[in-house]
């Protein structure tokens, strides 16, 4: 009954900044052209990436697990176009050839230029998402915006070349932007047919592996010709390695953890009092569940967490006996004043999460023309941060070395945020100002506070209270 | 190249009646019986090659690693010869500032992907270029109008000598060969594009100030992906102290609203003409004159609002002494 009150408000705002922006590239370029066909649920989704060097050397492919994401130039788009011919005579994947893939249109998410194909095709158990990124700026500019996740990768590397002083880099991106598992496929083995270089190509890049703690001696290794596989010529090199590298990824691709199976967590959108039965919070349940009469944590904004327990969920005017993650409930609290609820806070399981303030993230500062400012900022700036259901001034401290972050840069930075939030890896976030998105970012890590920053809390407090 | 190759051994008929040299080449090449895997090893760690290129040279030197070598290296000068004339969009804006003896080089060069851009091969080769044209002191001169003036950037090259050969092997290399030692290593094509060197005189009231933006460092050589320079001049040198930080904060205005022009007079009159039919009354004119005229736009190392020609008259005022903008260059990778 209560949240039908409310049932207009939590839809209006549970379209909150950060949410919407993954929700939004989720979707993204998922299906091409006009087929909307209805999407079957039934497998698990992954995605996958090229990453690009020069026409016809083809040495590097990144495949990722849940999502995909890459670029394809010239050479690399090979493999991807094999592997969808591959899949297409099982009739799982719709078959693209290179002009396909290549004419990657510079799609507008959200106002933000995203250079990517999507491309989708399903092996026997998963369904996965290929995505093709031209350069390494351009692969972290995704992953900041949430445009791109990779699950895992595929490396690939010509058997002709071997490694080449850019493949360390491209191992480099892996890392740096979290990529848990690579599967390394090794192309062009009609040109070197030799098994003994084959071993020795393998060596180094499993030595190349390991020096980025990867587990190189581990990581399998396909041996194969896109080429081979495109003009269907040696099956032994093409469709037999076409099906050897869908087999590995299956196989060597974790899927990552369910947001369900996470302990609960759920930001507060909102709060109204029900006279006779207490304070009801709504919001959006981001990940874990909850049930009636769990007991839960309210924290942020506040050093301390305050104790309470669930005594009644609702959705949308019906009765729920518990709550998942994706969820828009309304959550009645037990002992719990309107005026202790603000928005921002979370509700959490006991001692999952504690609260900060200080993190590491790094940003993309958006152009002019996708909504930025066209003004740079330097260190001191303090514009709004708006992070989960939060909005929060933030103090921004740019990287040594740097003078001014201009739009169109990513680097990793130090921020403050003005009062203390339940904060975790991967979680992203909006910079605003004006009325206008200044930046996208993604926290890397997360800072201990110093006694000074609780001592000012304190002091802040202490006036707070001096002046009601 | 390689799909060449592939689709020449394809066509190629198979009776060995029909062999051509080609083909009885490709075969001993792509058998690999002849080399062993350790050599080949070893000849990939000290050149760094294509695989593919250390088999093909070892069997063509029956396993004599120093002929081998010498083979691959000006195998790989003639590959890169073929890569010349492919795009280049990435790389990195080299710069070094040596207040003493007053010079300043700024150089930009390209190459096809970042990832490449990344390499120690390229960074090296940026470093020694740099070193190069910093050794020949003020005897070059290139000033703002000469930056990317392609054909005297190429006779540079070809004259040159590296002030050390990037191939440790060799006992000297000029500009030209270094970079194509570049792209040999790195497989991809890399290309000098722009630039910019200059002396001034502080005893004649001249002040340079030069900014790289979020550098990285080797040696005395900064570089990144964009970068300013700014040479600005007043009447007397007692002023100096005081138009270096204008000199500073231009310098960073130049990287953050990459102007066209300088002034209203440096547009081109045909533009301004286009422009004027264009908009209603000079609406385009004097949108463009705020975008793209340095003195007209507002300056973007304040959060306050004012041009760039106001804050030079303001310090004129401050002076008594007109301040002067003689030179300046805006590097930008992938502009």
């Amino acid at each position: 009954m209560w949240l039908n009150v409310l049932k207009s408000r939590v839809s209006e705002k549970s379209s909150q900044l950060g949410k919407s922006m993954l929700r939004q590239s989720m979707f993204m370029g998922m299906y091409p052209s006009a087929s909307f066909a209805k999407f079957d649920r039934s497998k698990p989704h992954l995605n996958v990436g090229t990453i690009g060097n020069t026409p016809f050397t083809l040495p590097l492919l990144f495949i990722f697990n849940n999502n995909k994401i890459g670029h394809i130039d010239h050479g690399k788009t090979t493999l991807t176009a094999a592997i969808t011919k591959y899949l297409a005579t099982k009739g799982s994947a719709e078959f693209k050839d290179y002009h396909d893939i290549d004419k990657a249109p510079e799609e507008k998410a959200r106002g933000i230029t995203i250079n990517a194909t999507t491309i989708e095709y399903e092996s026997q158990n998963r369904h996965y998402g290929h995505v093709d990124c031209p350069g390494h700026a351009d692969y972290v500019k995704n992953m900041i915006t949430g445009a791109a996740r990779m699950d895992g990768g595929i490396l690939v590397v010509s058997a002709a070349d071997g490694a080449m002083p850019q493949t360390r880099e491209h191992i480099l991106l892996c890392r740096q932007v979290g990529v848990k598992n690579i599967i390394v496929f090794l192309n062009k083995c009609d040109v070197v047919t030799d098994p003994e270089m084959h071993e020795l190509v393998e060596l180094e890049i499993r030595e190349l592996l390991n020096s980025y703690q990867y587990n190189g001696d581990t990581t399998p290794i396909i041996k194969g010709s896109a080429l081979c596989a495109l003009n269907g010529t040696d099956p032994e090199l093409g469709e037999k390695a076409m099906e050897q590298l869908i087999e590995a990824l299956d196989n060597n691709i974790d899927i990552p953890e369910r947001e369900m199976d996470k302990p609960f967590l759920m930001s507060i959108d909102s709060s109204v009092n029900i006279p006779g039965r207490g304070t009801v919070v709504t919001g959006t349940i981001e990940h874990g569940r909850c049930k009636i009469n769990d007991n839960v944590e309210m924290i942020g904004i506040r050093r301390k967490p305050q104790q309470t327990t669930i005594t009644g969920i609702e959705t949308f005017n019906k009765q729920l006996d518990f709550g998942e993650s994706g969820d828009n409930v309304g959550v009645l609290l037990r002992g719990v004043t309107k005026e202790q609820v603000k928005r921002g806070m979370c509700l959490s399981k006991p001692g999952s999460m504690d609260v900060r303030r200080n993190f590491q993230a790094q940003l993309y500062i958006l152009k002019p023309d996708e909504g930025g400012r066209s003004k740079p900022f330097f260190t001191g700036y303090r514009p709004q941060c708006f992070l989960r259901t939060a909005d929060v001034a933030v103090d921004v401290t740019l990287p040594e070395g740097m003078q001014m972050a201009l739009p169109g840069d990513n680097f990793t930075c130090t921020m403050k945020l003005n009062y203390p939030l339940p904060l975790q890896d991967m979680l992203r976030f909006a910079l605003r100002e004006g009325g206008k998105t200044v930046a996208a970012g993604v926290i890397t890590k997360c800072l201990e506070d110093s006694e000074e920053d609780l001592k000012e809390e304190e002091e802040r407090a202490a006036k707070n209270k001096k002046a009601k | 190249m390689h799909l060449s190759r592939y689709l020449l051994r394809k066509s190629l008929p198979i009776s060995s009646q029909f062999q051509t040299a080609q083909q009885v080449v490709a075969q001993r090449l792509f058998s690999g019986q002849a080399v062993s895997p350790k050599l080949v090893k070893q000849l990939r760690e000290l050149t760094g090659s294509p695989l593919k290129d250390c088999m093909k040279t070892l069997d063509e030197t029956k396993g004599d690693i120093e002929q081998a070598k010498e083979l691959l290296r000006k195998r790989g000068l003639a590959d890169a010869d073929k890569k010349v004339g492919r795009a280049t969009a990435e790389g990195y804006v080299g710069m070094r500032l040596d207040r003493q003896s007053r010079l300043l080089t700024m150089v930009e060069l390209h190459c096809e992907t970042d990832f490449v851009a990344k390499t120690e091969k390229f960074k090296e080769g940026l470093d020694r270029v740099i070193e190069t044209l910093h050794k020949q002191g003020n005897a070059l001169q290139f000033g703002q109008t000469d930056m990317s003036n392609q054909d005297r950037i190429n006779q540079i090259a070809r004259e040159l000598k590296l002030s050390k050969p990037l191939d440790s092997d060799l006992q000297s290399q000029t500009l030209e060969d270094g970079i194509k030692y570049i792209i040999s290593k790195t497989q991809e094509n890399c290309k000098l594009a722009k630039i910019y060197q200059r002396t001034w005189n502080p005893e004649e009231g001249q002040i340079m100030h030069s900014y790289i933006h979020n550098p990285q460092q080797i040696n005395s050589m900064l570089f990144g992906k964009l970068g300013t320079a700014i040479l600005m001049q007043t009447n007397d040198k007692k002023h100096n102290g005081e138009i270096q930080d204008l000199a500073e904060s231009l310098a960073l205005h130049i990287a953050a609203m990459k102007p066209t022009y300088l002034n209203k007079k440096e547009v081109p009159e045909d533009l301004k003409k286009k422009l004027k039919e264009e908009g209603p009354k000079d609406q385009a004119l004097w949108k463009m004159y705020n975008r793209d005229v340095l003195m007209e736009q507002e300056l973007a190392t304040t959060e306050e609002s004012i041009k760039v020609k106001t804050l030079m008259r303001q310090r004129e005022s401050e002076i008594f002494t007109p301040i002067l903008i003689k030179e300046w260059a805006f590097f930008n990778i992938g502009a």
